[in-house]
Order: structure tokens, then sequence, then C-alpha cells
């Protein structure tokens, strides 16, 4: 490792105050000073308004450029999902045979599939079911996760035991078997099913993930603390614990929205969740499979969308990292 | 440092562990000198024992290294004609119920010899409930005694075939079976060794180690998913006529590697189903490209107990809503051909070579005489009294596959029907265990099927449909059809029968509308021109497999 | 740490048991049969004869109560159905070294680049290196594996021809798989570990440690490296178990002999046998890494040892 590279990493967050360098300006002359008494409240004014935890990571994200423009993005592209579908006049669900497997052009600005349907309009159209799938299977997924991690770290013992041992069961078990079973079970053709079949297991590998950190956040001082001060368990996961793992669940979140809009695929592949001719990207994905070799414009366009969009959540992500650490605070 | 040089060590062992794990699969086209052919087969046979494979992975490999008594080869003319292979000569006595075959000399791999009893163990086994073989239905009706041996009501000795001496094989049917030559080349009359199924016990056929083999190449190698390898057989009575030396068959389950392979060249023959990469091959200049029918049929049925399917105008309603054409030209590309009957081209009927050449095609009947399926539609649903509002009808389609293919055939039917019916149909897609389960408790109303037939013969179609036969349960009973089937089944005159057999069909697809054929399934070979002798049709090809095949230097 | 390790033994062992059972009765509970899903409607007779010669006519406490007789006295866990005369056991030991030997290298690959860029990530947050290791990353999970496969293999097999298309057995065949498979695992490094070196470069004992005088380069290999690892462990825990199941697609495409392929066909299929066969061997595996995983927690972290009245 270089020694430049050492010195940037110890420089990294230190902040220097700019009048730290003063030593070489000349004295000032005394005159230039005059005594305007004292006044005995001003030490109980506050100077700023007092900002809360959120308000304040607000503040820092906005201030985060890349942050601000992906969040941009995200609202474009949910604007676009909306409006898509419409924009070129082609229905996204209309078979037509005089136009199979077409290049991009004039007529189909991204082309057309195996059976000559649209793909600029079927790729927005798709997008309003992966953005959604996407965002609430990794919302949900988290929440759950983070909240059963938790608790398992920071009851440890017998909790912790029968709470891991839980989710190398559901982690064991095929999932595919699961899948099954649930379509057989419930109404395959409702939104809640695919929900269902999605976070299932979804949350394991966060809840996992969540409780190692927690483990290792639970000996430190302020948690002895704030358990000394009599907080309890709820607030001190909730306020103390999970924000200190922020960073590890928001890598967790960027990776978790691409693999459920690919679940999403998957499931739909064994007749859960959304009904044809309706679409997602991970199904158009998959469409373009077979033939991408010849057709690969088919394959690119949902793919890039997946990837733009995980794009602007991963730098978004990683601005609401530095705007809601704890130890980032000023 | 430490770390690092465990983890190197550790990369190694796991290399190691691997690499010879995998046995003596590898080393590609193996050692043998003279011609080696790569081949493919589309995924893992489920076992090598011929009384208990079922699929059609296996068979490939079965009719290379199992000499059964009569082959299908094609004379001069790409005709099939059936010739003696584990038989000299056969004969049936007058009526057709009692069959006798003169076995020729031949050896095992192990220089045993090949005797008649080997056969007769083979149908015993077939039929042995104590085996469970999932190929029983092929003899069970049709060898004396075969249903009360196949039930446990009588021992395997009592089923009606004999060897009268090594050499002479004796099968008594139930009665007059005209269909019965095409049993012997299909996969049901293999010889069996019965000492080799008792010293292997249940592990027989599981793998290519003690299998013995009395056909034209033996199996030397098997890994499982990878490849299986042949090589020939030097104790094969007619080895002096097999070119090949070794025959590397690669289990390849992806389409894309098997077109990527053939491409560059690691396959010397490959099937293609995509109209991209026929276009593709087309262009190369040392490449043969064979096109043939299968005997398979896809087809929608339609469950006759259904509250909107029962009434046949309806179903001729959405039978007649699908134009074979534009189904062929969008989701099939010219790589299948429309279906407008039950029984498949290219299916022999005794002496008839193809039985649809000669056959009126109940479909293209049917459509001349109704123009409109709509109004058709419209008279079925008046005579329920469903209204005169197509798309008030809450129709569903049940389908046994999850693959987009599927999916996207399945989208292509909701725009025909919304097209010529003016309704919506939903559309259920299930992995085929559930299909299956969903299908035989009659819980669908239109589903969809690939039906290959079995044996060359019209009947392995045709039976299938016979009341209570269940094979493909749309609830559907027809008595007319029935004494038809079971006047044909013994009727030894090939012309009489093939009158009969095209009655019932018309019954079936014309006059009840039960079934709604589609396409009949094609293969499109391609192969490099320096492999020569490949079979030009279908029951050639999977009854002298490689035999035949040589490799021009 | 003895006790702590012999009770959790325990733990294991009945965690498996109730992984089995589970599994077991759910399988048992999905439609169709293995005779269904094999071929196509066969006569009662033929269905009749086939079951009971796998025993699946018998009840299904019973048919349960064998397996573990056999699993527990023999260690035997029964014989394909799909594929008659093979052992599942055999099955299991064969296929997964295959598995285990493209998943490992895949695995070790996978981390040895994934952390390295996760590092150079970190140590130039905000600049052009941390960017690129940033799109390398979404790269590597977006872009699906069977197009990535798909790719590689027709640019390197078609196009360059310097590799072979398909098979297993030389070390040519190893190349492209271990490529595609590493692909996740170094997006997924790279971004666990880049998130965690941050986050630990603030914590108050590394900034103790630069005051005290520590040279940057031993604060980093001995303090932030050390704790950037906790999460990369817990993920490593999961992926170990998988590498050994193999990867469906992978192998399907470059035509490995793996495990991955009865993973998912055994459920297509309803080999009951081989299903509760791949389940047991997994479930094994994750169980007994989540044990490794909580000592080695211990081991990177002294704070964080499990104390054995736990």
């Amino acid at each position: 490792m270089s020694k430049e590279t050492k010195t940037q990493a110890v420089q990294l967050d230190k902040t220097i105050p700019n009048g730290a360098k003063t030593a070489a300006v000349p004295p000032i002359p005394k005159e230039k000073f005059t005594i305007i008494g004292t006044d005995d409240f001003s030490g109980d004014i506050i100077a700023r308004p007092r900002i809360g935890y959120w308000a304040d990571a607000w503040r820092r994200l906005r201030q985060n450029k890349v942050a601000t423009v992906s969040l941009f993005f995200l609202i474009l592209m949910v604007i676009m999902v909306i409006i898509g579908p419409y924009l070129n006049g082609i229905n996204y669900e209309a078979v037509d045979n005089t136009a199979i497997n077409q290049a991009p052009s004039a007529a189909h600005w991204f082309g057309t599939d195996a059976l000559g349907r649209d793909l600029f309009s079927r790729v927005w159209q798709a997008g309003r079911v992966s953005i959604a799938i996407g965002i609430a299977g990794a919302l949900i997924g988290t929440v759950v996760g983070c909240i059963y991690g938790g608790i398992a770290a920071y009851f440890g013992g017998i909790v912790d035991t029968i709470l891991m041992r839980i989710v190398e069961v559901l982690f064991s078990i095929p999932y595919l078997l699961i899948v099954i079973l649930i379509s057989v079970i419930t109404d395959s053709q409702s939104i809640f099913t695919l929900m269902l079949a999605l976070t299932l297991t979804g949350w394991c590998n966060t809840a996992r993930l969540v409780r190692g950190q927690m483990l290792q956040l639970k000996s430190q001082e302020f948690i002895l603390a704030a358990n000394a001060l009599g907080v309890s368990p709820w607030t001190t996961i909730i306020k103390h614990l999970i924000p200190n793992t922020l960073g590890v669940i928001l890598v967790a979140i960027t990776f978790d929205i691409p693999s459920y809009i690919f679940s999403e695929a998957f499931l739909s592949y064994l007749g859960l969740g959304i009904k044809a001719p309706n679409t997602s990207w991970g199904a158009l994905a998959s469409a373009a499979q077979q033939t991408f070799a010849f057709y690969p414009y088919q394959m690119f366009f949902p793919a890039l969308l997946i990837a733009l969009t995980m794009l602007s959540f991963t730098l978004l992500g990683d601005g609401l990292r530095d705007a809601l650490d704890p130890k980032l605070r000023k | 440092m430490k770390t690092k040089r465990m983890l190197c060590l550790l990369v190694s062992l796991t290399l190691i562990a691997g690499l010879t794990a995998c046995g003596g699969g590898g080393g590609g086209g193996g050692g043998a000198g003279g011609a080696t052919f790569t081949s493919f087969i589309q995924d893992e046979p489920s076992t090598l024992d011929a009384s208990k494979c079922n699929d059609l992975y296996g068979d490939a490999i079965l009719v290379n290294v199992l000499e059964p008594l009569v082959r299908l080869e094609e004379d001069a003319n790409g005709n099939n004609v059936a010739v003696g292979a584990g038989a000299e000569s056969w004969e049936p006595n007058a009526d057709g119920s009692v069959w006798t075959f003169h076995l020729r000399d031949n050896k095992w791999s192990d220089g045993q010899p090949v005797t008649a009893e080997q056969y007769v163990y083979g149908i015993q086994r077939l039929l042995d409930p104590q085996v469970g073989s999932p190929t029983s239905f092929l003899l069970v009706d049709c060898v004396k005694n075969g249903n009360a041996v196949n039930k446990g009501e009588m021992a395997v000795s009592e089923l009606g075939a004999k060897a009268i001496d090594e050499k002479t094989l004796e099968v008594t049917l139930e009665g007059p079976t005209p269909y019965f030559l095409a049993l012997t080349y299909s996969k049901a009359m293999y010889p069996v060794r019965q000492d080799v199924v008792e010293a292997q016990g249940d592990t027989y056929g599981a793998n290519a180690e003690g299998m013995v083999f009395n056909g034209p190449f033996t199996v030397t190698s098997w890994v499982h998913n990878s490849e299986i390898i042949l090589t020939k057989n030097e104790n094969y009575w007619d080895k002096d006529n097999v070119a090949l030396q070794t025959v590397d068959f690669k289990i390849l389950t992806d389409e894309n590697a098997r077109y990527n392979s053939f491409e560059n060249g690691s396959l010397e023959t490959v099937n293609v189903g995509q109209p991209e990469w026929i276009d593709r091959f087309n262009q190369k200049n040392d490449v043969t490209f064979t096109q043939y029918v299968v005997p398979a049929i896809r087809f929608q049925l339609y469950n006759t107990q259904d509250a909107i399917f029962q009434n046949e105008k309806i179903r001729k309603a959405f039978t007649l809503a699908i134009d074979r054409d534009d189904v062929v030209e969008t989701i099939y590309h010219g790589t299948m051909i429309g279906a407008y009957g039950w029984v498949p081209q290219g299916v022999a009927s005794g002496s008839i070579s193809d039985y649809t050449a000669g056959a009126p095609e109940p479909l293209k009947d049917l459509i001349s005489e109704n123009g409109d399926p709509k109004a058709l539609l419209l008279e079925g649903m008046a005579e329920l009294g469903l209204g005169s509002d197509p798309s008030a009808l809450d129709i569903t389609f049940t389908f046994g596959a999850t693959t987009q293919w599927i999916r996207n055939y399945g989208e292509y039917l909701q725009q025909v029907y919304k097209n010529v019916l003016g309704l919506q149909i939903d559309l259920e897609f299930n992995e085929w265990g559930t299909y299956q389960s969903k299908i035989n408790s009659g819980d669908y109303q239109v589903g969809y099927m690939t039906w290959s037939i079995d044996y060359n013969d019209p009947m392995g179609m045709l039976s299938l449909m016979v009341t209570g036969a269940g094979a493909i349960p749309t609830g559907w009973s027809n008595a007319e059809y029935d004494a038809l089937i079971a006047q044909a089944s013994t009727e030894m005159d090939d012309a009489k029968r093939q009158e009969l057999y095209q009655k019932a069909e018309y019954i079936l697809i014309h006059d009840d509308g039960v079934l709604c054929p589609i396409v009949n399934e094609m293969v499109n070979r391609f192969n490099y021109n320096k492999i020569q002798g490949m079979c030009t049709n279908y029951f050639s090809t999977n009854s002298s497999g490689l035999k035949h095949v040589s490799i021009a230097e | 740490m003895l006790k702590f390790v012999l009770k959790r033994v325990v733990y294991m062992l009945v965690t498996l048991l109730i992984i089995i059972t589970v599994t077991f009765f759910m399988m048992h509970s999905i439609p169709g049969d293995p005779l269904a899903s094999m071929a196509r409607n066969l006569p009662e007779q033929t269905r009749q004869n086939y079951y009971a010669k796998y025993g699946l006519d018998k009840p299904k406490g019973e048919q349960y109560l064998i397996f573990m007789k056999n699993l527990i006295t023999k260690g035997d866990l029964g014989e394909s159905i799909r594929y008659p005369g093979r052992r599942v056991t055999d099955t299991l030991m064969t296929n997964s070294v295959v598995s285990g030997t493209t998943g490992g290298l895949a695995l070790i690959l996978g981390i040895i680049i994934g952390v390295t860029l996760g590092i150079v990530a970190a140590l130039n947050k905000n600049r052009w290196p941390d960017y690129v290791v940033m799109i390398i990353a979404i790269m590597g999970i977006t872009v699906p594996v069977f197009v990535l496969g798909a790719l590689l293999q027709y640019f390197f097999t078609v196009q360059l021809r310097v590799l072979p298309t398909t098979g297993w057995g030389r070390l040519e065949n190893l190349v492209l798989p271990v490529i595609v498979l590493s692909f996740n695992t170094i997006a997924t490094y790279a971004r666990y570990v880049k998130s965690n070196m941050l986050e630990v470069m603030n914590q108050d004992y590394i900034l103790t440690a630069e005051a005290k005088g520590v040279t940057p380069i031993n604060v980093i290999k001995s303090h932030v490296l050390r704790n950037a690892f906790l999460p990369c462990i817990t993920i490593l825990g999961g992926q170990i178990a998988s590498i050994f199941t193999g990867s469906f697609i992978v192998e399907k495409i470059f035509g490995i002999p793996g495990l991955g392929f009865y993973y998912i066909s055994s459920i297509n299929d309803r080999d009951y046998t081989m299903i509760i066969g791949t389940t047991v061997f997994f479930g094994a595996l994750f169980v007994v890494a989540q044990l490794v995983i909580d000592v080695v927690y211990g081991i990177l972290d002294p704070r964080m040892r499990i104390k054995a009245k736990d």
C-alpha cells in the first residue's frame, strides 16, 4: 500500500477547522478592540434551531449532489413507467405478426419481440411491476430482517438460538417446494401470494447480517450506557443498534432490489403473481434469453433499466448511509 | 503468508479432487483409433435398464447397444423396411395370433451367446409387477396373459412368450394383433441377461460398469449428466457393416450450448428448433440439412364435463378459431407443420407406409363446413342458454409448463381468441406435476399437451381415446368409437383396418370435436457433410440408430 | 468453548430433524407424483406396480418412519425414483465434488477480487476508483447469470475458439464457469467490504490507534480489515453450503455434471428420495457453516465471543 493512500485514509474523516491555520498572521493592534460588556443570557440562546436526527439526515442528503441526482432519476423513472406505455401510441399487448423481432426503428423505438409486440411500451409497462416489487420486497425483507436479527442479537442466549435455528430451517427447505406449495394452497393469481412467496425467505439473509453486526455492537460502550440508563430493549434496538448497522443494511437493500426483480420473473414462471399479458423486466429479460445472440436489444433494454434503477438506488443508498450515520453527524 | 500458502494448497486440492472424481469420463473422444462421431442427447437417460427406461434419451442409447428382434431400416429410396436384426426370419400363424422368430447367431460383449431365453426374460421382466416397469403398457394387452401377470395374478412363466429352443422364440398373443410387428422394433422387446440382472440387483442399469451389450456398440463410459461414450462391439454379428469406432454422446440440456457446440464443430450433428439458427447454419457450406416429421401432435384437449365445453359447437368454435398456418408462421417460424387430424404424419399402418397420405383430414372438412367460428360459438352458447355475449364467458386455459416459450404461446392464443371469438381467455401455467393432477381430476376447461406415438401404427394414437383409457382425460365416451377401435385391433387386412381407423378418427375430431390438433412436430437436423448414412425419417432413426453411419475421411 | 460446541451440535441435529420432517411432509403434499411427472398418464395397473416397488403405496407416516430408520441406522438416503438404481448418497457424493470444485474456485477468485476492489473503493471514496468498482459491482448483480454465461460461451468458444464449449474433466472446462460464478461474489464482497471499512474507519479505536502513531498500513491491516470482514463472514456462511449444491443454470450452460441439476429437477420430477437427499445435504452443510461462523465471530472480535452459558 502506497504512502499516499495511507494519508488519505487517515485524513478521510478528520475535519480540521479553518481557523487553526493562523500562526503566520501578524498580531492585531490593541486599539482595534472595544469592550462591549457581558450579557448574562447570551449563553442560553441557541444559535441554530435544534435539528432532529431525521431532519438533519434529510439536510445532509440534499447536500450530496450524487444522491440528489439519483433521487431525481428515480422520480423520473417512476414518471416514465406511468406515462411510458402510452407515449408511442402502440398498445403493449398488441400482437403483430408482420413485425416480429424487429430491431429498434422509428416505428418501434426499442424494437419488437417474438410476437411482434412493441418493446418500448412493454418495457415501461414492465417497469411498473418490477419497481413496485423491487421496492416493496426490499422494504418488507429489510424491516422484518432488521427486527428479527436485532431481537436475536440483543437478547442473545436461548432467544438467539431458537431464532437462528428457525432461519436455518427456512433457509434449508427447498425454495421451489415452498413456492409450489404456496401456489397450490392460495389463490395463485393474487399480488399478496406473490409478495408472500417473495419475502417468505427473502429476509433471512438480512436477519443474519444484522445479527452479526449487532453482536459486535452490543458490547460497545454506548449500548452498555443505554442499558445502564434503563433504556428499553425496543428503543435500544431501534434507536441505537439499527442506525449503527445502516451501512450493511443499505448495501443489503441495494442488492435485494434487483434480486427481487429477478425472483419475480422466476415466480411468474411458476404461475404465481402477475398475469399475462402483463409483464415485468425480469420476464422480458428471460424472454429474450434464447434468441439474444440474434436480437440482443430485446435483452439490452430491460437489463439496462434494471441496471440504471439499481445504480440510482445504490448511489442514493450511499448518500443515505452518509446522511444517516450517527457518527458523521455534525 | 501462511494463509496464502494454505489457500494455494486448498485450491490445488479441490482441483485434484474434482478432476479425479469425474473418473474415466474425461479425455474427450476416447483413445481408440478410427472414426469418432460426436453427437448429443438432450437430457440424462433415467437408466440403461431396457425394462425401466421410459425416456427418449435412454432409447437413443439402447437402440445402439442392444439388438431388438427386428430393425426398421431405410432402403435406397428412403422407404422403411423391417429387416431381421436379432431374428433372421419370422412368421405369424394364419390369424396373426402366434409369432415365431428364428434368431441368428450373435454374441454378447462378454462372449456369451444370445439365446431365445433372453428375449423371453426381457418380455417377462417388462410385465413382472415386481419390476414396476413404466412401459409395461406396451405389451400388457397384447401378449397372452399379460394383464393377469402384470396384476400379479399369474406367474411370469404363464406369459405367452416361450423359447422353443436356443434359437427359436414363440410369442403367443391374446388374439390376432395386426400391429404386433411394430412392437418388435419398439423398446418393449429387447433381450435381457438374467445372470447380469441378478448379479447387479437394484443397481442394474444405473451405471455402465458391469453391463453387457449385444448391439452394434457397447457403452464404455457414462458420466452422469455429462457424456456417454459408445465403442464398437467386436462381438456383434454384423460388425463388418458398422463403420464408427466410437460415438461420443454429449448430454447437453441447454439449447444454446448445443448450437454453439455445433457452430464450432465440437458437435457433428444438432437438432434445431429456432429459425434464426437454421438460417445461420444454412449459410455454412459443409453441412447437410434434413427435415422430417416426428409422429407427435401438439393439441388442445377440452374437458367435455365442463359447463361450457360440454357443448360440441363451443369446442369446435375454439378449435376453428386457431389458424394453423398462422401458428406455424408466428410461433414456430416454419419449424413445424399444421396438424389436421389426430394421427400424426409418417405413421405406417401395416403395408400402408403413411396412414395420413390416404386419409381425409377431418379438421380440414370441419374448417370448410364452418366459415365463421364465432357464429358457431354463439349457436353453442344459445344451446346452453349462456346469452349472446362471448366476452361474458369465463374461460381458463391450463398449461403444463412454465417456460417462456409456453407463456409466449399462451399470450398469442389470448390475442387470437380476442380477435376471432371476441373473448378474453385467462392463462394458467403450472409446472408439470401440478398440471397433471389438475387434468386428471377434471379440474380444467382447456388443456394443452403433446403426445408422441409409442409404436408405428395409428392404433398408438387412436386407442388413447377409448372409454376408460385415461391417458387423455377429457371425460369423453363414445360407444361407436369404442366399437370401431375394438374391431380394428383384430382386423388383419390393412385396407379394412385403415377404413376403421379413419371412421374413428373422423368421429373424434370432426363429429365430436373432443381434441384440437394444432401442429405436427418436425425434426430440423443439421450434420456436417463428412457424417454420412444418417437416417432421414423418425422411425428408421429410432430403430436403426447409428449402425450405418460413417465418417468420410 | 467445548461445551458451547457440543451444545450446538445437539441443536444442529434437532434443526436437521425439523428440516427433514417439514420437507418430507411438504413434498408429499404438493400435487403430482414421480410417475406422472416422469411420463404421461399410464394405466392404473402400471401405476400400482410402480408405487408398490418404491413403497409409495404405504401411508405417509409409515414411509416417513421407514425413511428415518434407514437414515439413522444405515446412513442411507434411499434410491432415486427418477433414476432407478442410483443411490442418493452416491449421487450426492460424486456430484457435490464437481459443484464444489467449480463453486469453490469461483468463491476464492470472487473473494480475492471482491475484497481487493472493496478496499480500493473505500480508500478512494468518491473518486474514480470508487465509481469504477461501483459499476463493476452493479454489473455483477444486474447481469443475469444466463446472459453472462451465454455471452462468454459464445465469445470464447465460437468467436475466439480458445476454450471448449461444454464438458468436464479438463482444466480448460473450468475457466468459463468459474468466471461466471465469481461475478456475483465479486460484486457482493466489493460492496460489503467498502461499506464496512468506511464504517470501521470512523470508530474511536481506529482514531486512537492513529493517534498513538500506529502506521496507517498497520491500522488498516490489524484493525480496519479485521472488523470490516464481519459481514463477509456472515455471507460466506451462506455461500459455503451453496457451492456444493451448485448452480443449476451455469451447470446447464456448460454441461457440468454437478449437483445443481438434481437440486431443481428432483422437485420438478417429484423424485422424493432425491428431494430429501439434497435437502439434508444442503441443510447439514448450512447448519455446520452457521456454527463455524459463530466461532469465527469470536476469533475476529473478542467482544463477540459467545459465552458457554449461552
